[in-house]
């Protein structure tokens, strides 16, 4: 005798999960990357003393530039590219995806607008000329510095706790149920963020900061990754399963070695000795934030699906 | 400039060495080793090419089972790693090269590449490099790698006279 | 568990992996520290003005070797079991070729492959172009392994380790080493001033140049004659004792028997009778090979981990292609025929008084026969005589007295 289930494994019934492949860990490495260097170039520029060095002032100019590039790879991974305008037709306050778009669309003039007032007039010069209408946008910009910056932060901040809150929304993968993820990426958003900036030619004073800001970084990610563990482990039968992905499990060599050891406890070495005995910096260590926190999104989301 | 630390005693490093080995030996069961990594690697390249290729020849096609997921290659991240923050460290990490001053660098730069092209060959050949054989397989006193240890010198002090060049 | 560690370590699964990474670390650090990041350094022990690689690779082998030793006798490591898992087994002639070929590459690179990937770590060009070289020249290796594979696997001696060539403990040989080691050390010290101060003098006048070119030339021959006549006791020894290991040793039957009972997974059985004779009777698990077929199985290219058992008629030669193969290998005595005679062959049962020996060769004879033939379990021996033996004083128990 057969018995024919009809009312599960049906693709209406049961939700097929859609696999996501390496679009999603670049997309949401990006969106954190920007993230950090909006709330960084804020940062920065707030900080008393010295102005800007040459690169520090065009720091607002990368996030957009980023996040661009991470939603390229993002749009690749839709099944439906051309009903992106949907998101924007309406705001729904309980969905986090409506929340990301929308804080997406803002991020654009915000940091725009942020990078022109951080220009100085001889580096506006050159462009002034064919700016026409622009050179009004410049003028509002300079004057509202001090709110952009803010602003710049604010936008920051929701982006890299929106690249975790994604994840953590989906109660269908165990893995990711955790309210730790949110501050979990934006951290990370932040360290990889300072980073990719301690890359750029800064001053010397701008580095050091950076680097103490960094190192701060780091130790609240390696807590916040603890907690992750921490609450995984001591919730049901299935989040309990999925943090032993990551402790014996399938994943525990990628999570602990690319991530926990060459990603955060590595570099941190690297720095707290960089600034303890005043050493030349090294490219090694913002190289190896940059990988870990590629390799924290990529773990994690092929954990969540596993 | 930085003032570089001073290299460590060698016969302290030799203890220290020694006791990474006997670490290696009693937490992981595993000597120290590296050159199986490098094969590793070359074959997983290779495969990501050719992979009929790979897996027509039966030494090469081994490799495949568990590929880059293996201790010894990321015992050698490890060694990467831990070469990097000790170098740091010490003031050492500078990019360059080491030659001696009758040398171009062009030229000890194809020395160093066709002299890892041959210990590559060797270390198969020989089932393991100074890392794996002489230092892991000497230390259980195998007496493979005690034949292995002593062809090293010997190779190396065979062949010294012709190249001192590139080390003055 | 062997002990205080597991078996072999937590080196298996992802743990295993992470611990690897922390292990390499230390490695590399150490590696660091003790200057082989830098090929002049590693390269002087050629010019024997600075033998910092040798020092350190001496203390090194010396203090883990202690370790292992200490750590065997107190019983926190099964020091047999994990040599297998360090060392590979022992193939002389590639091992030779190999050693002396890796040996050339190293003063022609600066680096091994080990203190290349620390030499990268550090910024030297001259260390990522030698990784580059050993990733390739193992992967031509690679390629040309299956046309090389008869030298590949030549002079092949198992699992051989020094104290069983010497047939003494292997504390004995580690004393020994020890006691070489620091005598070396001692005169690695002399070199190393000696050719120091050659060196210092040379850089300035040609004369002395030319003196150090002689002193080079002397002290390259003593040691090139040194090196050979440890070669020659190294190689002398090995070739005499495991000579022998190319013919198959006899094993009786019974032995065979008792083997197939007791460890049937580590042995593999070959009866290379013709296929009719083995298709009728043969030992139990004998895999049925005509001598003329046993190319076919690649034997020499094996693993060598089970010993293999070789089943023959009259004739008690082995076949050659057997005799590649890497592992033991065994002949049953008296062929095909020894078997029947033993195993499918009612024992007979012994008297009465007979010893206690005879009885338990019987009892196992039966066991095995009713096992191999289906026969009902055989008689069981008569009981014997009480006879009261009054057991021996125990000894008084050790302790520190």
């Amino acid at each position: 005798m057969h018995e024919t289930i009809t009312n599960r494994a049906n693709p209406m019934i049961d939700p097929a999960l859609h696999i996501w492949g390496w679009e999603i860990p670049v997309y949401l490495f990006l969106g954190g990357l920007a993230a950090g260097l909006m709330i960084l170039s804020a940062m920065l520029a707030r900080r008393d003393g010295a102005p800007l060095s040459r690169w520090a002032r065009r720091l607002p100019f990368a996030a957009p530039a980023l996040l661009s590039l991470g939603m390229l790879a993002l749009f690749l991974d839709l099944e439906h590219p051309a009903h992106v305008f949907r998101f924007y037709l309406a705001f729904r306050p309980a969905s986090p995806m409506s929340w990301g778009a929308w804080i997406l669309v803002a991020i654009y003039p915000a940091s725009l607008l942020y990078g022109l007032a951080l220009l100085t007039d001889e580096e506006w010069a050159p462009a002034a000329r064919a700016a026409g209408p622009f050179e009004k946008f410049r003028a509002f910009a300079v004057a509202k510095t001090g709110a952009l910056a803010w602003i710049n932060a604010v936008l920051g901040i929701a982006l890299g706790a929106y690249t975790g809150v994604l994840l953590g929304n989906l109660g269908a993968r165990a893995a990711w149920n955790s309210p730790v993820l949110a501050p979990l990426f934006l951290v990370s958003g932040f360290s990889t963020g300072a980073a990719l900036a301690m890359l750029l030619p800064l001053s010397p004073s701008e580095k050091h900061l950076l680097r103490r800001w960094d190192l701060a970084a780091i130790g609240v990610e390696a807590a916040l990754l603890g907690l992750f563990l921490v609450g995984l482990s001591t919730g049901g039968a299935a989040t309990r399963e999925a943090a032993a992905l990551f402790l014996g499990g399938a994943f525990t060599a990628p999570f602990f070695v690319f991530v926990v050891i060459a990603g955060l406890g590595v570099p941190f070495v690297l720095e707290a000795v960089e600034w303890r005995k005043k050493l030349a910096p090294t490219l090694f260590a913002p190289a190896l934030l940059l990988a870990g926190g590629l390799a924290l999104r990529w773990v994690l989301v092929a954990a969540g699906q596993a | 400039m930085t003032t570089q630390t001073k290299f460590w005693n060698p016969y302290l490093a030799g203890l220290a060495l020694g006791a990474v080995l006997l670490a290696s030996f009693l937490v992981a069961g595993h000597g120290l080793g590296a050159s199986g990594a490098s094969y590793r690697l070359g074959v997983t390249a290779l495969d990501a090419i050719a992979p009929a290729h790979v897996a027509a020849n039966e030494y090469m096609a081994g490799v495949k089972e568990h590929g880059l997921r293996d201790w010894l290659v990321f015992e050698v991240l490890g060694v990467f790693l831990g070469g990097v923050v000790a170098a740091y460290t010490a003031g050492r990490l500078r990019p360059g090269v080491i030659k001696g001053a009758g040398v171009s660098t062009g030229r000890r730069l194809a020395f160093a590449l066709g002299g890892g092209v041959l210990m590559g060959i060797a270390a198969r050949l020989a089932r393991g490099c100074t890392s794996g054989q002489a230092l892991s397989g000497g230390a259980v006193l195998s007496a493979g790698s005690w034949i292995f240890m002593l062809m090293v010198f010997a190779g190396g002090y065979a062949l010294a006279y012709f190249v001192r060049r590139q080390w003055r | 568990m062997n002990g205080f560690f597991f078996p072999l370590g937590i080196g298996a699964g992802e743990i295993g992996l992470v611990t690897a990474v922390l292990i390499g670390f230390g490695f590399g650090f150490v590696l660091e520290r003790a200057g082989f990041g830098r090929a002049d350094k590693l390269a002087a022990q050629f010019y024997l003005h600075d033998m910092t690689v040798f020092k350190v690779m001496f203390t090194a082998i010396v203090t883990a070797m202690l370790g292992l030793v200490v750590a065997g006798e107190l019983g926190l490591a099964n020091v047999a079991e994990l040599s297998r898992a360090i060392a590979s087994e022992t193939f002389l002639w590639p091992m030779l070729a190999g050693g002396f070929l890796l040996g050339m590459g190293f003063i022609i690179s600066g680096y091994c492959p080990g203190t290349s990937v620390v030499a990268t770590a550090s910024g030297h060009l001259d260390g990522v172009m030698t990784v580059a070289g050993v990733v390739a020249g193992s992967l031509i290796y690679g390629e040309i392994q299956p046309a090389a594979a008869a030298f590949h696997t030549s002079g092949a001696r198992g699992s051989l380790y020094l104290y069983e060539l010497a047939g003494v403990p292997a504390w004995v040989v580690a004393l020994a080493v020890t006691a070489m080691a620091i005598g070396l050390f001692f005169g690695a010290e002399k070199v190393e001033k000696i050719f120091r101060a050659k060196r210092a003098v040379s850089a300035e006048r040609p004369e002395d140049v030319r003196a150090e070119r002689r002193t080079m030339r002397r002290a390259f021959g003593t040691l090139g004659a040194a090196a050979a006549m440890m070669l020659t006791a190294a190689a002398l020894p090995v070739s005499a004792t495991t000579a022998p290991a190319k013919t198959a040793e006899p094993i009786a039957a019974h032995a065979l028997a008792a083997r197939l009972l007791d460890e049937p997974w580590n042995l593999r059985v070959l009866d290379v009778r013709d296929r009719e004779a083995c298709a009728e009777a043969r030992v139990p698990g004998a895999e049925c090979v005509p001598a003329d077929d046993l190319a076919g199985l690649g034997l020499r290219y094996a693993a060598g981990a089970r010993d293999l058992a070789i089943v023959g008629g009259e004739d008690e030669s082995v076949p050659a292609e057997a005799l590649a193969y890497p592992g033991k290998v065994y002949r049953l005595d008296g062929g095909f025929a020894a078997w029947k005679a033993y195993a499918l062959t009612a024992p007979e049962i012994p008297e009465a008084d007979a010893g206690a020996d005879a009885r338990e060769d019987y009892k196992l004879r039966a066991a095995i026969h009713a096992a191999l033939t289906g026969a009902a379990a055989a008689a069981p021996p008569p009981a014997p005589a009480q006879v009261y033996v009054p057991s021996a004083p125990k000894k008084k128990a050790g302790g520190c007295s």
